[in-house]
């Protein structure tokens, strides 16, 4: 996983790893979470390079977009593949994230959220 | 037919190697990229399932794909009494963190069925190739 705080905001770009399963979640779900404690309240979480999630991935999703609710922030997803945005629907989390595709309008997004005064 | 038996061990699990020996093998059988993600997907809840509610170590836990030209099988065998899990009435809810896995595994295959023996637990699932 690799984070990038973006300029001027308390937020960060983060890509997520191939996979987002049950036997690496805990330590996603602590990572991320201990990274919104240090500052970033809204975060782009890039999934192009997950190649498989399952529920427990998507847990970690959902840890994630509560926290940041909880410190007034929010989070987008980018470019998922066709079988995880399939997932994603078919749970119905998008109707809570939303979904770019596009990475730069992702950060274009958030950061305007984050100064909406620049 | 063409199957591929896999036991399962904790390390194949927690170094992904589960989904890649997996991924392999319906590559080498022409699975639909949907297909197979659906069909490892599942997979990957019905063994997660097994590793938050089994009683016995993966060890012994038996796990065998079957691919034919009209259908995928999985066949899970658990040694301990795995709980059946019934199928869901409703999505769970958005904010909720558990009760997804049962809820993609009852919708993307075609048929789940849980078997209680007298030497553990048989889940089968199946999917179509359309």
């Amino acid at each position: 996983m690799k984070f990038h705080p973006l300029p001027k905001s308390h937020a960060s770009l983060i890509t997520l790893p191939n996979e987002m399963v049950m036997a690496q979640t805990p330590t996603h779900r602590a990572a991320l979470l201990k990274h919104m404690e240090s500052g970033a309240t809204s975060l782009v979480l890039d999934l192009t390079d997950v190649r498989y999630m399952d529920s427990s991935g998507l847990s970690v999703l959902v840890s994630v977009y509560k926290r940041s609710r909880e410190l007034c922030g929010e989070v987008v997803l980018v470019s998922p593949s066709d079988g995880v945005r399939a997932l994603i629907e078919l749970t119905r989390l998008h109707q809570i994230f939303d979904i770019y595709e596009d990475r730069q309008a992702a950060i274009r997004y958030i950061t305007a959220r984050e100064n909406p005064d620049a | 037919m063409n199957s591929l038996q896999l036991n399962l061990n904790q390390s194949l699990w927690e170094q992904n190697q589960l989904f890649q020996e997996l991924e392999q093998f319906l590559l080498q059988n022409h699975v639909h990229p949907k297909q197979r993600f659906k069909l490892i997907t599942c997979v990957l809840e019905a063994v997660g399932n097994v590793v938050r509610h089994g009683a016995c170590p993966l060890e012994k836990v038996i796990l065998i794909v079957h691919c034919n030209h009209d259908s995928l099988t999985v066949d899970l065998l658990d040694p301990s009494f795995t709980p059946e899990l019934a199928m869901p009435q409703n999505c769970p809810s958005r904010d909720g963190e558990t009760g997804r896995g049962l809820w993609i595994l009852y919708n993307w295959m075609d048929k789940v069925r849980f078997q209680h023996a007298i030497n553990g637990t048989h889940l089968r699932l199946s999917l179509l190739r359309h």
